[in-house]
């Protein structure tokens, strides 16, 4: 009988159906990283080549080496946030350390021709989540609770089936249901869903919100870059990459009566969502470089989707005080979940890339006294809505395919292909070098009423002398982004809207091998 | 932290002394031009490692000949050494660089597969949202842009209320479809307002007790409330 239990439990244990659209776009949308010199160009490194972040931009870059390098790329950054959520203002700022390209790289020269290879070993941090987002609000139109109700409205189900230590809502009805967020009321002699603060809100008072989320982790890519050069004329290159994805958020809802009235159903509730996805992926990126003239570099770079296998934790809580009658609840999500935080396993297959570039360089010769500057630029396109969930059961079930089919069908309504330009350029005075660059990356979102887009803004210094070079930079990133706190079927959304800007200082400290 | 430092100095240090070949003359660009190691540092290397070997074959010959003369002289760097160390059995102390693969009756060559029983089921929801809230609020009561207010038009289909503004057309809406002032959330009470389809109650499997449980999972029972 213990068997047959277990093996029952395990087999409802494997019920895992997906994520949501909005991973997608947090693991696509977001500025290339480098190292101090290509990021003080505006991160164009799709035909310039000399530069060890060409592995993770356009791989054939890398046979332009016919020494060897190895490079150092710490960084630090500071965010400032300014989230504007229905017509109030909110400011937030997090400051946290990054990394940009490091490693090391070696060419091997062929002394009979002109033809060499290089091989490069190198990671970076491809993208930084650290950052802590605060808005709050007056809101008469709807509530977070409101979700809540839909969700357990929609799904057919009753409240003893969904209250129950496996859940099957175990993060989001279950508790709201424990703790009276949400109940059933009698209407026109039909029993409808309906969450506490509404009473407010069909009073025609308004509520208000605060919403407060951290953010933590990154993108993190350790890569195997080779290339091929052909008499100085054709480069050809491929890079095998292995990220690893570590994602926290620590998301905090509140909703309170504004009113002095002490029997108008609701006082407050706060919600607390925790969770965090951790998984490795793999990708490769191709590429080739044409130099039809001495002084010219055209260049085009292909980056395959990348395939990850990630897992969730997470758990809720949720605080509430009501009134008439007057109550204080509290739920946790462990109660649904057995007293183990959830874990959920899926596999996320992310985007395309395209790039397209071409540089000019002046003077390229061996006396570095001579040589002078370089122009370069990318442009980029970024198939958004590309990307797609799928689950890693061995048998998924047909709720998971349906959901499935589903999720990955709002993501390629919403999001679409992109185009990113990068451009910059630098100066180059015997061993000192100045440099400025600009970046644009375009709205991911198919919906042109939300405004989504990143300006950015660089420039540095260099220094490269006796074997040993240091480069040091400035990003100055300007974004525009919307946030969802929830969304709701039946009624029309409301977002915060998100002006960020997000310095980075970089530094690459570098050795001539 | 300290540790951190310390192998950031070490590294600097270690490859600070390997930019020997460039602290005499010009430091390389590799993205302007990236020249060959200069060709008389690689033939002083070449010239440095044939006398190398000069040097061995030498002492090697300097050997034979003592052993011809005199048989003490013989055995050195023999090729079968019956050393502790070296042991074709495998059995090292301490100054072998071993991979663990033993033949030794107590150690078993063989990775032993230990399937991890976990009693505790694990939760697998995942972090689900109700996707139908991406589609965006589609109904005919907001196909007319001139309600006014502050609401967001962004394609059919797609509107957002994003301001308090009590004339804006989202007040109307909420007006309109909320489930009406239902004052009890026992389920008892009935009112007269209009009723919202989408946040109707009707299970599937009625049960509205507060016992029993059709999931997998025990039964949790709600507090109660005065």
């Amino acid at each position: 009988m213990k068997k047959y239990l277990l093996f029952c439990l395990l087999f409802v244990s494997k019920q895992i159906i997906a994520q949501v659209p909005d991973d997608a776009v947090r693991y696509s949308n977001f500025p290339q990283n480098g190292t101090a010199r290509n990021l003080a160009i505006g991160g164009a490194m799709g035909s310039l080549g000399g530069d060890i972040n060409a592995t993770f931009v356009n791989p054939a870059g890398l046979g332009f080496y016919k020494t060897g390098e190895f490079v150092f790329t710490p960084g630090f950054i500071l965010n400032n946030n300014k989230a504007s959520y229905r017509d109030t203002d909110t400011k937030s700022k997090k400051n946290a350390m990054s990394f940009g390209t490091s490693g090391l790289v070696i060419g091997f020269p062929n002394r009979r021709n002109k033809n060499s290879s290089a091989v490069s070993l190198a990671i970076t941090q491809t993208a930084n989540f650290n950052n802590q987002l605060n808005y709050t609000g007056l809101n008469n139109y709807s509530s977070f609770s409101e979700q809540f109700a839909e969700e357990f409205a929609k799904s057919g189900k009753s409240i003893n089936e969904v209250l129950n230590s496996n859940s099957i809502f175990p993060y989001t009805s279950a508790p709201a249901l424990y703790a009276y967020l949400i109940d059933t009321v009698k209407v026109n002699g039909v029993y409808q869903v309906k969450g506490a603060p509404e009473y407010i809100l069909d009073a025609g008072q308004a509520i208000r919100q605060e919403m407060t989320k951290v953010t933590k982790g990154g993108i993190t890519e350790f890569a195997l870059g080779l290339a091929s050069n052909h008499a100085d004329k054709w480069f050809f290159g491929g890079t095998i990459g292995i990220p690893y994805l570590s994602y926290s958020s620590n998301m905090t809802f509140k909703e309170s009566d504004t009113s002095s009235n002490g029997s108008n159903h609701f006082k407050s509730f706060d919600y607390n969502d925790q969770f965090k996805t951790t998984g490795w992926g793999v990708n490769v990126k191709l590429g080739m470089i044409y130099r039809p003239k001495e002084y010219i570099r055209l260049g085009l770079a292909l980056h395959t989707p990348t395939f990850s296998s990630l897992s969730d934790t997470r758990t809720t809580t949720l605080n509430t005080q009501l009134e008439n009658p007057v109550g204080s609840f509290s739920a946790s999500s462990l109660t649904f979940t057995n007293n183990v935080a959830g874990e959920s396993k899926y596999f996320q297959t992310g985007v395309w890339k395209l790039i397209g570039s071409a540089s000019y360089v002046f003077r390229e010769i061996e006396n570095v006294k001579r040589q002078r500057a370089f122009i370069t630029a990318d442009l980029e396109y970024v198939t958004h809505g590309a990307s797609r969930f799928n689950s890693n059961n061995d048998q998924p079930t047909q709720d998971e395919k349906n959901y499935y089919k589903a999720l990955n069908n709002v993501i390629k309504a919403e999001y679409k292909g992109a185009i990113n330009a990068r451009i910059g350029g630098e100066l180059k005075f015997n061993t000192i070098m100045g440099r400025l660059g600009f970046a644009y990356y375009g709205n991911p979102y198919k919906d042109a009423a939300i405004k989504a887009n990143k300006m950015l803004l660089s420039g540095g210094l260099g220094y490269r002398n006796k074997g040993v070079f240091f480069d040091l930079t400035y990003v100055h990133n300007i974004s525009k982004d919307a946030d969802f706190a929830y969304r709701l079927e039946d009624r029309a959304n409301t977002y915060a809207s998100l002006k960020q800007t997000r310095g980075n200082i970089v530094a690459t400290l570098g050795f001539k091998l | 932290m300290n540790a951190k430092i310390l192998l950031l100095a070490l590294t600097v240090a270690a490859f600070s002394s390997c930019t020997t070949a460039y602290k005499s003359g010009q430091t390389p660009d590799d993205v302007y031009y990236s020249p060959i190691k200069v060709v008389e540092e690689n033939n002083n290397n070449d010239q440095q490692q044939d006398q190398a070997q000069n040097n061995r074959q030498t002492a090697e010959d300097r050997q034979i000949r003592w052993g011809i003369r005199d048989r003490r002289w013989r055995d050195w760097n023999d090729d079968y050494d019956y050393s502790y160390h070296n042991s074709p059995y495998g059995y090292c102390s301490c100054s072998c660089n071993n991979s663990g693969y033993y033949y030794n009756p107590y150690y078993s060559p063989w990775p032993v597969y230990n399937p991890k029983v976990n009693p505790v089921m694990v939760n697998s929801t995942p972090r689900m949202i109700n996707l139908g809230g991406y589609n965006g609020y589609n109904n005919a009561v907001n196909s007319n842009p001139k309600l006014g207010g502050n609401t967001n038009w962004a394609s059919p289909g797609k509107q957002y209320n994003n301001s308090n503004n009590q004339t804006g057309f989202g007040r109307v809406v909420r007006q309109i479809f909320s489930p009406g002032s239902a004052t009890n959330n026992t389920g008892s009470n009935n009112n007269s307002s209009s009723g919202n389809n989408t946040r109707t109650y009707s299970p599937s499997s009625s049960s509205s007790s507060s016992s029993g449980s059709s999931s997998s999972g025990q039964p949790v029972t709600r507090p109660g409330r005065n």
